[in-house]
Parts: structure tokens; sequence; C-alpha cells
């Protein structure tokens, strides 16, 4: 094939999209068949050339597309198809798994450039002409396919398979939906219209040595406008990856704070408190997180003490988190650091950031009961450190996630200063809170 | 041609074979090296230990970069460690192309480990030993092995 000037990637000299394209189109005219086309990124790579410079990175891109050439001599093709993306495409290849292998060894092995010693990994994509992928042109598009699933899956490789396209379709639709169901709920709350999509639900927080109600948490639902209720485990990491939580988290925090404003006091006369999620996002723009909570309090006339701001560990954030936190606490707010225990729990950050309050991550609760008594003994002694810590550093601890009485009696002894969970209600829409508050019965 | 730098590895023999064979490999590789280092003004040595490569070679930083780029593309190495990578004001291995320090039986330092681990501390501190580990091998070896 005859590849001009525009089909080749100066950079590399390796043909570029154009002309993997022209490439894959020719095949198709020549009736070639048994083609395998690998998609391969470089993990990473946006890292590496904003720390590193670009003259770096394109030192790398040389190394690599140099390496790749010289590991796989039986390519019929290979291009650099976008900045960390390269193509690899064979015919007649059985060695599939290997040839993956190979990729992997000679792409993590070190380049030593400029001084420096970078290691890449890579990850691919695979797509074989077969039924599915009947002509040389739709494997870019498959493997490419194949690419984004081994992504989102963080596994090396992938195969691509028809099923993945209505996958990425339906991913694609959702992603779609909540940005713009959270448009049209950020132009109705400027218009100051109801906007049932988003709400606001709220499961009641217990005192261990009163069973008083103590407070509520926040709970964001989605009701997809076709699908219905959307898990929040699932549509909170998307809006944070589309960068729109700090939308939803203004409005929670607001409408939070704006709801329990108008809650009655416990029948003993004590107002009850809120407590609000906050993202690691929403630390980003910190001005934004504190405006939206004065205001909010400022409208309300809502006592800052009763408001209790959740914020996860996340060890990224920790210095400008440490000072928002310490801003949100002169106003009066309280802090709780959620989901303690629960991944790479850092012990620094009790005592680095202002915290009033603690969460013990559920699945502790859960292992509590497990079968196994080595794993109920083992999750029983984490338990017990976790909350003799909480009382060291005088951080009172919440256990959530508890679902039964013997949960309860086990927590309260272990030192839980309060607790949560279906024992004593479900998440309840914010129309029952008021009735839930002056009918509660506190119960030991 | 910029600054004189020293790159210490470890790597994995990946070619299985006897003694004879793997000394066959090793005579190799050290005529290649005194074939093409002393142009590139690159220096080193080599010790071969336990089905590990140890290798500290020296020299301009560019002509080092490309050189261990070649070894990277070298079927021969698997699983390549780099244990220092750093500018240096003298050369320790001045006098060879590829000073030759031995064949031992048993790896000398503990391969599996730092290969496995991402310690770079522990990378460090073995790549300081590997470059006086050699340098005296290398001294003991002189006479004996010096290249003609």
């Amino acid at each position: 094939m005859d590849i001009s000037e525009s089909q080749r990637d100066p950079l590399t000299g390796l043909l570029n999209r154009l002309g993997l394209a022209a490439a894959l189109q020719e095949f198709d005219t020549l009736g070639r068949r048994g083609l395998t086309l690998f998609s391969v990124q470089i993990a990473r790579f946006g890292h590496i050339n904003s720390s590193l410079g670009g003259e770096i990175a394109d030192r790398i891109i040389t190394l690599t597309a140099r390496r790749l050439q010289k590991t796989f001599p039986n390519a019929l093709h290979i291009a650099r198809t976008h900045g960390d993306h390269f193509c690899l495409l064979f015919e007649g290849l059985d060695a599939v798994e290997e040839t993956i292998e190979r990729l992997d060894d000679f792409t993590r092995r070190p380049f030593a450039v400029q001084g420096e010693i970078i290691v890449l990994s890579v990850r691919c994509g695979v797509a074989r002409m077969d039924d599915s992928l009947g002509s040389a042109g739709m494997l870019l598009h498959g493997s490419e396919t194949a690419l984004q699933v081994a992504k989102a899956t963080k596994t090396r490789a992938s195969f691509y398979k028809p099923e993945m396209e209505e996958q990425a379709r339906q991913a694609h639709r959702f992603e779609n939906d909540l940005r713009v169901s959270i448009v049209n709920h950020h132009a109705d709350l400027h218009r100051a219209l109801a906007n049932d999509e988003f709400q606001v639900h709220y499961q009641p927080i217990i005192e261990c040595d009163t069973g008083q109600l103590y407070a509520f948490e926040a709970l964001m639902r989605w009701s997809h406008p076709t699908n219905g209720p959307v898990r929040p485990d699932l549509f909170i990491p998307l809006a944070e990856q589309i960068q729109v939580m700090h939308i939803l988290g203004s409005w929670v925090i607001q409408k939070a704070i704006a709801d329990a404003a108008t809650w009655p006091p416990r029948a003993d006369g004590q107002a009850v408190g809120v407590s609000i999620n906050i993202s690691a996002c929403q630390f980003i723009e910190p001005a934004i997180l504190l405006n939206t909570v004065s205001q909010a309090l400022d409208q309300t006339k809502l006592d800052p003490a009763l408001v209790k701001l959740e914020i996860t560990e996340s060890s990224a954030f920790v210095d400008t988190m440490s000072e928002t936190l310490l801003r949100l606490k002169d106003m009066g707010c309280r802090i709780a650091l959620d989901d303690f225990g629960k991944g790479y729990s850092c012990l620094t950050q009790l005592h680095e950031l202002p915290l009033d309050y603690m969460k013990l991550d559920r699945s502790f609760l859960k292992d509590l009961e497990s079968e196994d008594p080595d794993e109920a003994m083992r999750s029983r002694k984490l338990i017990q450190a976790i909350l003799a810590l909480s009382g060291t550093f005088d951080i009172a601890a919440i256990a959530e996630g508890v679902e039964t009485r013997q949960q309860l009696d086990e927590v309260r002894q272990m030192g839980a200063k309060l607790v949560q969970g279906f024992l004593y209600s479900r998440a309840r829409p914010a129309s029952e809170i008021p009735d839930y508050i002056k009918n509660f019965v506190p119960g030991s | 041609m910029g600054a004189l730098y020293r790159l210490a590895y470890l790597s994995k023999n990946t070619v299985k074979g006897n003694r004879e064979e793997i000394e066959a490999e090793i005579r190799s590789i050290l005529a290649s090296s005194h074939r093409n280092n002393p142009a590139l003004g690159i220096t080193g040595a080599l010790l071969y230990s336990g089905g590990y490569f140890c290798q500290v070679i020296e020299g301009p930083q560019d002509a080092l970069e490309d050189l261990f780029e070649t070894i990277q593309m070298d079927e021969r190495h698997g699983q390549v460690t780099v244990l220092q990578f750093e500018p240096i004001e003298a050369r320790s291995f001045g006098e060879w192309a590829m000073a030759f320090a031995g064949i031992e039986d048993e790896m000398r330092f503990d391969g599996a480990k730092i290969l496995d681990s991402k310690d770079e501390i522990q990378a460090a501190e073995t790549g300081r030993d590997l470059v006086s580990t050699l340098d005296r091998l290398v001294r003991q070896h002189q006479g004996v092995l010096k290249p003609s």
C-alpha cells in the first residue's frame, strides 16, 4: 500500500489512525480474513506528560514504538492511532494470550530517559475477524470498544464481544441521562420549582445510651425518568467522574439544612440534627462548599451545631480538606469521618483532621455475624480496637448498618455512642420525618 | 554526550541451559560489550549469580540510556529491575569495557524479593551493594579474567 505523509505519525514514523484505517480498508478490498487487531493504551500517560514534561513523554512514545516494532516483527502493521494509543495488526494469529503476555513484558520493562527511570503499564483491547466482526474495517472500533472495557474493569486485556456494544450504549445513555437530569434539576432550582428526580431521604441515628433519636443522615436518591430509582453507589461515583457532583452536593446541603430547620424537636425539647455527606470533589473548590453551608445556615437560622458534615477518607485532599474543615468548624458545624476502616484507613487522619465523629464501616458489623467463627472474632477485635481508638481521640463513634438486636448490644457494649441501621429504620422521604420525630418512642 | 551516569540493574536470565551453555552466552555478551562499548564511552562489570545478570554500566548519559534500551530489548533478559541510576563524578570500572566478575551458582542478592517488591530503598541499597561487590570481585579477578 502507498502511504502518504498524512497517514504517518511524524513522531514515530508509524501509521497514524488515518493510515491504519486505509490499511484495514485495503485488506477488505483484497478479501483478507483472519485478522486480529490489538488496541493498546499506556496507562496514566497523561501523568507522565504533566509531571516530567512533553520532551520525556515524546521520547517514551518513540521508544515504545521501537519496542513494539522489535517485539512484534510478525505484525502486519503497527500504528500510533492517538497520543498514548497504539494498534497492532496481525494475520493468522493463534497465540493471542502469548502475544498479550509479550506485550505486557516488553512494555513493562523500565525506560531510562534523561536521567529518569520510567516504568509503564498498558491495557489492551483485542478484536478478531469473525461472525460478529465480518470486515477488517470493523476491527478498529471493536478493539477500541474492548479496550474501554479493559479500562473500566481494570483488567490487562479484554476481548471484543458483540454485547459490549449494547453495554457501552447503555453506559453512555445512563451517563447522559444523569447529566440531563442534573442540568434540568439545576435549572429548576434557579426557577425555584419542585423537581422530583432528585430527592433527599433521611435515616435516623440513635443514641446508644438513651435510645433517643439523635439526628438523621441525609441520603440522596435519583429516580431515573424511565428506569426508576438508581442506587446512590451507582450514580454518585458517576456524577463525580463526569464532574457534576459539586452541583448535586451543594443542592443536598441546601435541601438538608432547610428540611432540618423545619423539623419539630423531640418530646424532651431537644432539637434533632442532620448529617450531610460531602464528596471529596467538593473540596476541590472549598469556597463553593463554605458559601453553600454558610448561606444555608443564614437563611434557615438552623443551629450550626446540629449540622454534621460527613467526609470520606481521601488522602489526596488532606491538606485543603483540613483547612476547609476547620473553617466549617469555625461556623459551628460538626465533622464526621465516614466509612472508617474501609480500604486504606489512615490513622494520622484521626488527629490531623478536626473530627467530632467517626463512622465505623458497615462491613465490620456484617462480619460480626459471620458463620466463620475466626472471621467473627477478627471483626469483633477490630471493632473493639477502632472504638478504643475513637475513645482515645475523643471522637464519638457511630456504628452503621445495625440490623439486629444482637449487633446493637455488641457495639453498645464495645463503646459505640451512636447507631444507625435497618433495626431502627430505612431512609425515609423528607415528608415523613416530622411525624417520625413526633411519634418516636425512645427504646433502649 | 551528556553527564557521566551509572546504572546498576538485575535481570533474570531467560535462556535455559547447562553451565557450559551459560558460559558461552556470557562470553557472547562480553564479546559484544568489548566490541561496542569503547566507541560509546561505556565501561562496566557483569556478574552472573544464580540465574541473574547483575550488571553495572557507566558512561555518558545518552549512550548509557541507548545501551540500556538495547539490553531491555534483548530476549535473554527478563524482569529487569533498575537498582541505581544516578550521575557520578568518576567511574568505578574505568579500565573495563565490561569487566567480568564471575559465575556463581547461588544468587548473592535476594533477586526474587527485589524483583517482586517495589521498595525503592531496598533497591537503592542493593544497588550500592552490587556496585561494591562487583568492584571487589573484579579486583580479585584482575589479571585472571582481564580481557586481552
